[in-house]
């Protein structure tokens, strides 16, 4: 642990007392002594000299070299706050950050007796895959480090760079993982706290683990599984319908899971890195045990330390730097604790939705293990479960307070009535409830408002009516909403503006031949996202959505967003200093639509209601997965890390035949 | 002032006597003034620029608009880098390997 802490903070307290940079108090007046006196003065000194200044922010400065790390690289004074900026070149902090966390995977249980010979072919196979990526995200990676160069060449060492400090990787943790592997997922509630991206890199530390565990699942059991060879089908059609541009994704607080290119080079490479991980996930779920104890204690510990850490984050400034740093964030954390646009958790979480959900998920494990006799009370839980419930609080999620309080509450009643109720009809009456409460709710909107409500906001969000305003746009609109004349304002005034996916949901929602009782889709759609305020969300998505045929069915690829980005020209209908906003789908459904089409989504959907139909051990558990499924609907945690690995943990849970609790 | 000034003479040297620095401010005709006294100072700027200034006025303006006599763009970093990790993995790799094949050997 020490030798960690060594390595993590050396460079950033490094420094020459004897030199002629000495540390200044930051003010007006030293401004352009630290822009002259750059790569001299370490963040350390900086800070003992600023202790009491609270009008200083470090952020980390990728675009300086492997000279100034650790130290400041310029100072702006920006309105009243002294932006201090300290160099950390990523192809040090990659190589740093992959020591600092492969030895944390080193803290992690072992087990003596059972023992897995890991295969030496990822030595090669992911440094060159990984390399590889450099070339494909050119545009990403020319951003964000001075060192790098695409050329082919033998001085080109940012290549070697990269190419070695994998293969260090993977030799870590081949060795590590051999005796490990069998406690491994029941550290992933730890993938909430140690977010695990790479400064300055679109590649995150789960997913360079998970492709390391695919590559020995296929060279354990060979490629011929149901799931691989589809997999190879559906990838046919993704690089045959590819769509090569020139758009970029700067990825944003999507970094380390996203295509940030749309090229054909940049698809190739996700496809195998999404095979891979997919691969990986069924090989740690083989070869690993759930112990509901170490789970349980580990989620406890992680919530808290989440909590706690974006607390100091939040009230001092050199933990907010070392929380990115450290913990791997995608952006920096939020620098005041109160919930702004609903973005409290910002850096722990990409999205505070998704940090709720996995607040709400521990609260509801911990609930069910209890009534389940799987664990006892400790009275070091309830603080811990306080600051849990206060994370849950501050994340504004009120889908997950709402579920999570249905499911205990049908718990409870079930456990303490003692009602001998199935798991079949506990997972009905929480349906039946949740119809309810949205009938209740729906009654006060009229039914024409809530069936097209959805293809309304598409509408408005669209490019329809070029030459007029946005607010003639809007009158036109609604007039043709109001008269209930769709076919004149899609067929007749905007016969090719709209996106494909609006044109194809209005003959959906209008057919030719009407089916008496047969629930119309694209009303349940639209009913439901009123009921949760998704309309506006879920509108541009329609609005900015255009796929081909195949893309319906088979999708763009794995997190490849161009398309849906940049494809069809909007109008969006918002105020101005909006209009530049990242707009993701805001539901995991659209997410994987986007990804894998309709194809995806049937195959997807089938797998899960076949495991939630199937007789379990862990009957219980499908609560959890129920509970994270239907908030998957309206966020986008598909597109982070670990609420993709909390997913996984939920299926497991379900899936796994035996799970300890000792 | 006072740390702007010994950061100057860090970079430029001691100020000649009588010469007092004054922010000569965003005047177009301002020309600074040779000193055949003050031996020639490259100065660097972050993005690795080049400047030979030819007196200790000029050389002062410089310094405070960011300007240094250290240049740190000849650093190759890549390079020091790419032969510290390849030792590194160097001696990872030797352990990694004679560990595998002592525990390997027998099965």
């Amino acid at each position: 642990m020490f030798v960690l802490l060594f390595i993590l903070f050396f460079p950033f307290v490094n420094h020459d007392s004897e030199d002629i940079f000495s540390s200044l108090p930051i003010d007006d007046t030293s401004v352009g002594y630290y822009q002259s006196s750059t790569c001299n003065i370490s963040i350390y000194e900086v800070y003992i000299e600023n202790q009491n200044n609270q009008n200083i922010q470090y952020r980390p400065h990728n675009y300086a070299g492997a000279e100034c790390y650790g130290k400041v690289t310029g100072v702006d004074k920006v309105n009243d706050i002294f932006k201090v900026s300290i160099g950390v070149n990523p192809s040090l902090s990659f190589f740093i950050q992959i020591i600092l966390w492969c030895g944390l995977l080193f803290l992690t249980k072992k087990t003596e007796n059972n023992t897995i010979k890991f295969s030496n072919l990822s030595l090669v196979l992911l440094p060159s895959i990984f390399t590889f990526q450099h070339f494909s995200e050119e545009k990403f990676y020319l951003s964000q480090n001075k060192y790098f160069s695409p050329e082919l060449s033998m001085s080109n060492y940012y290549l070697f760079i990269i190419f070695l400090t994998v293969y260090m990787f993977c030799i870590f943790t081949n060795m590590i993982l051999e005796k490990r592997i069998y406690q491994l997922i029941n550290y992933i509630p730890f993938a909430f706290l140690l977010v695990g991206t790479f400064n300055g890199f679109n590649l995150n530390f789960y997913v360079l683990l998970f492709t390391l565990l695919g590559v020995n699942n296929l060279s354990k059991r060979g490629f011929n599984s149901w799931f691989n060879k589809s997999y190879m089908l559906f990838s046919i059609f993704w690089l045959f319908s590819h769509k090569d541009s020139n758009t970029y994704f700067d990825t944003d607080k999507l970094r380390g899971l996203i295509n940030s290119s749309n090229t054909l080079s940049s698809q190739i490479y996700w496809i195998l890195i999404a095979g891979l991980v997919i691969n990986g996930f069924y090989f740690l779920y083989l070869e690993s045990e759930i112990n509901i104890k170490l789970l349980l204690r580990n989620f406890l510990i992680t919530g808290t330390f989440v909590s706690f850490f974006g607390f100091l984050g939040s009230i001092s400034n050199l933990f907010n730097f070392f929380n990115f740093y450290v913990f791997g964030q995608n952006k920096l954390g939020m620098r005041t604790f109160s919930s702004i646009a609903g973005n409290t958790w910002r850096g722990f979480s990409a999205s505070a939705e998704s940090l709720g959900e996995f607040y709400g998920f521990i609260i509801l494990f911990y609930v069910l293990c209890f009534f389940l006799n799987m664990t006892r009370i400790k009275y070091w839980d309830f603080p811990m479960l306080a600051v849990i419930a206060y994370g849950l609080f501050r994340s504004n999620n009120f889908a997950v307070i709402f579920s999570i309080s249905l499911f205990v509450i049908l718990i409870i009643l079930q456990k303490r009535l003692n009602l001998k109720v199935s798991m079949r009809v506990l997972i009905a009456s929480i349906l039946t409830s949740t119809v309810l409460l949205a009938t209740f709710i729906g009654s006060k909107y009229e039914y024409e408002n809530l069936s097209s409500g959805l293809l309304y906001e598409a509408s408005l969000h669209s490019n329809f009516y070029k030459d007029k305003s946005n607010y003639s746009k809007t009158i036109l609109v609604t007039k043709f909403f109001e008269d209930g004349d769709l076919g004149t304002l899609f067929n007749i005034e905007n016969p090719e503006n709209g996106s494909s996916l609006l044109r194809n949901l209005v003959k959906i929602y209008t057919p030719q031949i009407d089916i008496p009782l047969f629930p119309n889709i694209v009303t349940i759609a639209s009913t439901a996202s009123i009921l949760i305020n998704r309309t506006e969300m879920w509108g541009i998505f329609i609005a900015k959505y255009s796929p081909s045929l195949v893309e319906t069915f088979f999708g763009n690829g794995p997190y490849q967003l161009s398309n849906y980005l940049y494809f069809q020209e909007v109008r969006l209908d918002l105020p101005e200093e909006k209009l530049t906003s990242l707009f993701l789908p805001h539901s995991s459904l659209a997410d994987l639509f986007i990804f894998t089409g309709l194809i995806g989504i049937f195959t997807f959907s089938y797998m899960t209601i076949r495991l939630i139909k199937k007789k379990s051990s862990n009957e219980a558990f499908k609560l959890l997965l129920i509970f994270l499924l239907i908030n998957f609907l309206k966020s986008d945690s598909l597109l982070y890390v670990n609420s993709v690995m909390l997913l996984f943990l939920a299926f497991s849970l379900v899936a796994k035949d035996r799970v300890f609790n000792e | 002032m006072e740390e702007n000034l010994t950061l100057i003479e860090n970079n430029c040297g001691i100020a000649p006597e009588g010469i007092v620095y004054v922010d000569p401010g965003n005047d177009p005709n301002f020309v600074f003034t040779n000193d055949p006294n003050f031996e020639t100072v490259a100065l660097y700027d972050i993005e690795g620029n080049i400047i030979n200034v030819n007196s200790w006025f000029e050389c002062a303006h410089y310094v405070s608009g960011g300007w240094s006599s250290t240049q740190l763009t000849n650093f190759q970093g890549d390079r020091f880098l790419f032969f510290s990790i390849f030792s590194f993995v160097i001696v990872v790799s030797l352990f990694y390997f004679s560990n595998f094949k002592q525990k390997y050997a027998n099965k």
